[in-house]
């Protein structure tokens, strides 16, 4: 899967007044760019979901990057930090690791990487970090344009599968509201379960880390269709948000959120080391 | 808790101390995972469960097979009989860290197949506490894959390619034929029996417990009501506080 034989130097290490746990890969050749952080996504722990981070960290690794897949407080084997905020929680994490890597490597520019609650923890730190170089936001923010309104309803309009769907998911619903009132979940987008910010603030966040951070790579599943179903989208509903580089967006529509398929986590993985090659 | 990382037959296992908090007891636990989707939900689960064996001075040891989590090597690399190689070197490790004679085997599903069928190779193990364990490798690849087709079909956006590309790739994981004929074959009847007067069973499924099986094999079988859904691709993290008091209660 990683395409990886050889083996890497890992280290496991607690860092910080708090034990962050995490583990760094080392790259075996010459150094590049600067150091990649792996946030977690969601409750699971730093392996990723199908182990998505681990081959991504040792690809990286091989690639010549020094990586850190970080448990932040609260998950998977980092505990809680008492008497902070959620955010302050993160940024303390953040920063320990930050030193931790600079002290032993001699990195002062980092890359930060997540997947879902990963990626909006991921464009929370960027706009408040200056040494962030890099963000990779796996089905991270986005806003809806009048484009996607347009892709979106009008790709229900003339395709009879959306209204099969529709009348099958109503129907089902009907014969469960039948079956027991109370047993029906809400239908709650990715975008409202995530509680992402409202657009002028986003833009303000942005705009923000277009100051300091080079390059951004967006990849959007079929898990972002309720906010996001074209590339582009990001930079349409976000035109300020200008780093210094590039910023790449690439939606695989087929994708599940958590890349379950194992050729679609190699897509991501491979999309994701390209973009960082460019990296000096 | 201490991580670091040791070797078994050139193999890097990631392994996860948790040292006895107070007093400490002359005994160890070490703890087996399941693995796949299984392993990502129990993380929390198990973690909770090795702070509150250390809380109660045990040595606790957790760790993830050669080619799972966060151990070197991928799972094409994998095979059963270098995880039953990996339980006994991390039963070695547990000893060697804390100088315990007694070791205590708690395997979840795979995991717990796996621990059986490891006891009789490791010296040091006196108890085998086995949850929810997988009772045939045949029916536990059958249900992998169930669910993995399921996962296929409930998928809208899927073109013919992908789902050949998804078909190939067996559970998602693209495991390799001698993996999945190992695990096919695992039957852990006879090991249950050659352990049955130190093997304690917690079941969560009442099927299988109503089944009256396990209770042949075994006085000490249990059920305790909680719903983990197994074998699943929900995301959905297994974590009762009841159970981990329960597994305690029975390591």
């Amino acid at each position: 899967m990683s395409g990886v034989r050889a083996e890497l130097p890992e280290r496991s290490v607690l860092i910080g007044t708090n034990s962050v746990f995490s583990i760094v890969t080392e790259p075996a050749a010459a150094r590049r760019g600067p150091g990649v952080i792996l946030l977690n996504s969601g409750l699971l722990h730093r392996v990723g979901p199908s182990r998505l981070y681990v081959h991504l960290g040792r690809r990286l690794g091989a690639l010549g990057f020094v990586t850190a897949r970080i448990d932040v407080s609260g998950k998977g084997d980092t505990p809680r930090r008492q008497e902070v905020t959620a955010e302050q929680s993160l940024l303390l994490d953040y920063d320990d690791v930050c030193s931790s890597l600079g002290s032993r490597f001699g990195l002062q520019r980092f890359i930060l990487i997540g997947l879902c609650s990963g990626a909006d923890d991921a464009y929370a730190v960027a706009s408040v970090r200056e040494n962030v170089a890099g963000l990779v936001l796996l089905d991270g923010y986005a806003a809806r344009t009048a484009r996607y309104y347009f892709r979106h309803y009008g790709s229900r309009v003339f395709h009879l599968q959306p209204w099969i769907s529709r009348s099958r998911r109503i129907l089902q619903r009907l014969s469960r509201t039948v079956r027991r009132a109370d047993d029906d979940e809400p239908d709650l987008s990715m975008a409202e379960v995530r509680n992402f910010p409202r657009t002028p603030e986003a833009r303000r966040r942005f705009e923000i880390i277009s100051q300091h951070c080079e390059r951004c790579l967006c990849v959007y599943t079929s898990a972002s269709q309720t906010y996001y179903n074209y590339e582009g989208q990001l930079l349409d509903g976000f035109p300020t948000f200008r780093p210094r580089g590039d910023v790449r967006e690439i939606y695989i529509p087929a994708a599940k959120h958590t890349y379950p398929l194992a050729h679609h986590r190699r897509i991501a993985i491979e999309s994701i080391c390209e973009w960082a090659m460019d990296f000096s | 808790m201490e991580p670091f990382f040791f070797s078994e037959q050139g193999r890097k296992l990631l392994g996860l101390y948790h040292p006895p908090a107070g007093f400490a007891k002359d005994s160890g636990v070490l703890i087996c995972p399941p693995l796949f989707g299984e392993y990502m939900r129990t993380h929390g689960c198990l973690r909770q469960l090795a702070i509150e064996l250390a809380a109660l001075g045990h040595h606790v040891l957790r760790f993830d097979y050669s080619g799972t989590g966060d151990s070197a090597g991928d799972i094409q690399d994998a095979s059963v009989s270098n995880w039953l190689e990996d339980i006994c070197a991390a039963a070695k490790e547990l000893q060697a860290i804390s100088g315990i004679a007694n070791v205590a085997l708690a395997g979840v599903r795979l995991g717990a197949a796996l621990a059986v069928s490891a006891a009789s190779e490791c010296r040091a193990v006196r108890r085998v506490v086995l949850w929810d364990p997988v009772d045939d490798g045949t029916r536990y690849l059958q249900g992998l894959n169930d669910t993995y087709e399921a996962l296929i079909a409930s998928h809208e956006n899927l073109t013919p390619a992908d789902v050949q590309a998804a078909r190939n790739s067996t559970t998602g994981y693209a495991l390799t034929d001698p993996l999945l004929q190992s695990i096919g074959s695992l039957r852990i009847e006879e090991a249950c029996r050659a352990h049955a007067n130190r093997l304690f069973v917690l079941l969560t499924d009442k099927a299988s417990f109503d089944s009256g099986c396990w209770q042949k094999r075994t006085p000490n079988c249990q059920f305790f009501e909680y719903d983990c859904n197994w074998p699943t691709f929900s995301e959905s993290v297994v974590f009762g506080r009841s159970l981990i008091k329960e597994l305690v209660r029975q390591v």
